[in-house]
């Protein structure tokens, strides 16, 4: 590598440009929760000291982990599919997932609406089948956010995980058979533990979507399942109130980075003794 | 001890619509060490990996002692399998890694330690079971590969291309190694190799593959003095192959008379086959059967050895080989040579 | 004799879920296709009739029609700050070591680890502290910032599977290093710049979140249709998602055409 020649820098200024525009919005948003008229600690002490503002923190961590727990449910096997599957399978596999991705999300919502609603596809059969009465609720509670966050997260839980499992070498799994190890030995013991990586990332990029997601509480909570996102909307657009949506937002980027940490560390520390 | 005997009938294997191995026979004694040599794609990896019952067979037999093992899982056959890759679980220490396979038997706890402890000695590993394999040197590793296959004391241990990624110095280190293993514990080795020296110094006998048919097997010496087959003598060791004509009865070679008394094998045209170290630089007078003018102009100085590339009249090069004895005179290039050797040195290679 | 596979494949439940994960995604979009066609404005499926209406209303509805203007010229504009910042930081990154480096990464990546909700606020506030509220600009900024990652992600992986010594060639015929990045570098990854374009487009395109915190009067598209399905119930949204996905299933074969998937699927490429 060539030593880094001062002008090279230069290469950075537009990315930085962007990256200080980010950090301005962050640090102007943490000033503004320090503002408070009556001590810098007013909006905090405000937001922590009522439990209906921390019941906003504690949905939103409660269903994000859900959305994460049933999106690498999903995810995960794909991945692993993806990774043994013949090179046909894999397009149509990546093929599905990319245009996840290329679809418009508010759109999508619309469609798990029309398939899960009160009204909507499941229930309409179920009725005409005489199979229930009253509509089976799979929206407007946790279960339907959580199923709307894992179907728009699923892409982004994928490919982290089937990029660390294609890595592995196939002899891994060749050298365990001929050591007498069952499928499912093999994949708790080698292929599991290897992919902590790609599924610590994937875990990590799919609990911090879920948590600042906005569209899917508000169509598939239809109010029940306020998150966040939806707090700081209310008070910052409707109210005005910025410094007080800023410390509530901010309460509860601190405990997902604190949260994601002690992930990092519970893996790492797991994967060593493995 | 009579365990490890592997024998193979028209076996046949298919790589989707590619056949790669067609209707092989092989029968290996137990305690043998066999070497599969060829060129990449000859197929002997996956023979190798068909009696390590990781490829599907399509057609024939895969006996291991005796017992029909077409459709036998990997760890039923008592064999034991060292990858190209080693295949090391990065995540487990070194101690981890020995013990997977003794795990997977339900050795007690006791008898894994002790085991594990034989292991390490056997292979010179003590005081490294706490390393994972990313801190062993590519050496240490190795020798974790063969001992976690070891371990479970298997019959029979396949190699495939073991050593390829280490120097020089450290693969002949291994292969005293291995060889010394294998006579220790009576081991049926089958080690899959596409170099002709690693072949050639370790194994009891060899087995030449080309396109997924077996050319020759035999005993090192028998493969390189009495090659069955054109490919064995071009590719284990050096050879020259020179065109000749017929004239009468004899062979022409340059204009000059040569005789050959060799083996004789089929090919695309007429010609002799000639090995580098069995010509000669005549200083007195000729004594041997065959003799020919030419001039030198190429030389290789290898130390030990000194290869000439010598230009015959009608222009064709050969290659001679001599040991660096140090009484002779040094030869120069343009230097004008008359070169001799014997008739039995001299294949002929003749039109099919 | 049960016929023993000496190679185990796949088991059962990574299959089953794999379909499940499958159907989750494909199903919605053909249960809306057919339900766009439903004459009735309850959304029937399957569909008791044949009607082009949905669309027609969709298409002639100006609050959609100018939604979809301001959301394309967003998403453009976006999509070319991210390309070339993502270009150059990613060619600086991959191809120079230096102290910090990691730093550097890590900080590129960041506004993909902010959860939404806190990047749409801190916008807000930074825009409403600085008097600035032109809506378009505001929104064109915000979506630079959060498309960023992505092209640096992609680039920087299309960067690291090209070979160094190409460019180093060049070097040693005597090209200078702004020739070099013009001539040889930029050629080699445009695969990788066109699907991090596409790429980055798509993810301004399709953002509500940080857009729903800014908007003032004119909303982008996604604003627009979620403020329909708050409002009514017909099938309009049902013939706009199946335009959309009919659009994105184009562009997708014409980037895996031009491209392949394998540029823009692999997320590995930032070692740090």
């Amino acid at each position: 590598m060539p030593r880094v020649r001062p002008v090279a820098w230069l290469l950075m200024l537009p990315a930085a440009l962007i990256l200080g525009l980010l950090g301005a919005a962050v640090s102007s948003m943490v000033a503004v929760s320090f503002s408070g008229a009556e001590g810098w600690l007013q909006y905090y002490e405000r937001f922590l000291g009522d439990p209906t503002y921390l019941a906003y923190v504690w949905r939103s961590f409660r269903v994000a982990l859900y959305a994460t727990a049933l999106t690498l449910l999903l995810g995960y096997p794909v991945a692993y599919v993806m990774t043994r599957a013949t090179p046909g399978w894999r397009r149509i596999i990546t093929f599905v997932l990319v245009l996840q991705f290329f679809s418009v999300n508010v759109t999508r919502i619309y469609s798990l609406i029309l398939i899960l609603g009160n009204n909507g596809v499941i229930n309409r059969t179920l009725r005409d089948l005489d199979l229930t009465v009253a509509p089976v609720r799979m929206i407007y509670n946790e279960l339907g956010v959580s199923i709307g966050l894992a179907s728009a997260a699923l892409p982004f839980a994928v490919f982290p995980i089937a990029t660390v499992l294609g890595r592995i070498p196939p002899s891994l799994r060749e050298m365990a058979l001929t050591l007498g190890a069952s499928r499912t030995r093999i994949f708790w013991k080698v292929i599991f533990p290897l992919s902590a990586p790609g599924l610590l990332a994937s875990v990590t990029v799919v609990f911090l979507y879920s948590l600042g997601a906005f569209a899917t509480p508000l169509l598939l909570g239809g109010g029940f399942v306020d998150l966040i996102s939806v707090f700081a909307y209310e008070q910052a657009i409707n109210l005005n109130a910025y410094g007080f949506a800023a410390a509530g937002a901010l309460v509860t980027l601190a405990l997902a980075f604190l949260a994601v940490y002690a992930a990092n560390r519970a893996v790492e520390r797991w994967v060593k003794l493995a | 001890m009579t365990a490890g005997a592997i024998r193979l009938e028209q076996l046949s294997i298919s790589h989707g619509t590619k056949r790669v191995v067609h209707a092989i026979d092989l029968a290996i004694q137990p305690g043998e060490f066999v070497c599969l040599l060829g060129p990449s794609g000859c197929g002997k990896t996956t023979t190798l990996r068909a009696i390590a019952g990781l490829n599907r067979v399509e057609s024939g037999r895969v006996e291991i002692d005796g017992i029909l093992a077409n459709e036998l899982p990997a760890h039923r056959r008592n064999i034991a399998m060292v990858f190209q890759d080693l295949a090391l679980f990065p995540h487990m220490t070194v101690a981890q890694n020995i013990a997977f396979g003794l795990a997977l038997r339900k050795v007690p706890a006791a008898e894994t330690r002790q085991r594990i402890g034989e292991m390490l000695a056997l292979l010179h590993l003590e005081g490294l079971q706490e390393r994972l394999p990313r801190q062993l040197s590519g050496g240490q590793q190795q020798r974790v590969a063969i001992a976690r296959s070891l371990v479970v004391r298997p019959a029979v241990l396949l190699l495939d291309e073991p050593f390829a990624a280490l120097d020089r110095k450290l693969r002949e280190e291994m292969r005293r190694e291995i060889r010394a293993l294998q006579r220790r514990l009576g081991l049926t080795v089958v080690f899959v190799t596409h170099d002709q020296e690693e072949a050639l110094t370790l194994a009891d006998r060899v087995v030449v593959m080309n396109q997924g048919v077996i050319e020759q097997a035999g005993p090192p010496d028998a493969i390189y003095e009495t090659p069955a087959s054109r490919f064995v003598l071009d590719f284990v060791g050096q050879t020259n192959f020179l065109a000749v004509t017929r004239a009468g009865e004899g062979l022409r070679l340059a204009g000059e008379p040569v005789t050959a008394a060799g083996a004789c094998l089929a090919g695309d045209a007429l010609q002799i086959a000639l090995r580098p170290e069995r010509l000669r630089i005549a200083i007195a007078a000729p004594t041997l059967a065959n003799r020919l003018p030419g001039q030198i102009d190429e030389i290789a100085y290898e130390g030990a050895l000194v290869t000439y590339q010598v230009a015959l009249q009608d222009g064709q090069r050969l290659l001679l080989r001599e040991a660096n004895v140090g009484d002779g005179e040094r030869r120069r290039l343009g230097d004008r040579v008359t070169l001799e050797w014997r008739a039995e040195d001299t294949l002929l290679i003749g039109e099919a | 004799m049960r016929r023993f596979d000496p190679i185990p494949g796949l088991g059962l439940t990574p299959r089953l879920l794999t379909v499940a994960a499958c159907l989750l995604l494909v199903l919605p979009h053909i249960v809306v296709a057919l339900v766009s066609v439903d004459p009735s404005p309850a959304a029937h499926f399957p569909p008791q009739g044949f009607s082009f209406k949905w669309y027609l209303n969709a298409f002639t509805r100006p609050a959609f029609r100018e939604a979809l203007g301001f959301s394309m010229l967003v998403a453009l504009g976006a999509a070319a700050i991210a390309l070339v910042a993502g270009t150059l930081a990613s060619w600086f990154i991959v191809r120079h070591r230096f102290p910090g480096r990691g730093l550097v990464v890590t900080l590129l990546q960041l506004p993909m680890m902010i959860p939404e909700v806190v990047l749409g606020l801190g916008f807000l506030i930074l825009f409403a502290r600085a008097q600035l509220y032109a809506s378009v600009l505001n929104i064109l900024l915000a979506h630079a910032v959060i498309t960023l990652p992505y092209a640096v992600r992609v680039i920087s992986a299309n960067l690291q599977t090209t070979q160094r010594s190409l460019e180093e060639a060049a070097l040693v015929l005597g090209a200078g290093p702004l020739r070099t990045f013009w001539k040889i570098t930029l050629p080699v990854i445009q695969p990788g710049m066109i699907a991090a374009g596409v790429f980055a487009f798509v993810v301004s395109f399709d953002n509500f979140t940080v857009t729903a915190f800014l908007v003032t009067t004119r909303g982008t598209l996604p604003i627009e249709i979620y403020s329909y399905i708050r409002t009514e119930s017909d099938p309009t949204i049902a013939a706009i998602s199946t335009v959309l996905i009919l659009v994105s299933l184009t562009g997708l074969l014409l980037v895996e055409r031009l491209v392949g998937f394998g540029r823009i699927t692999q997320g590995g490429g930032l070692d740090k």
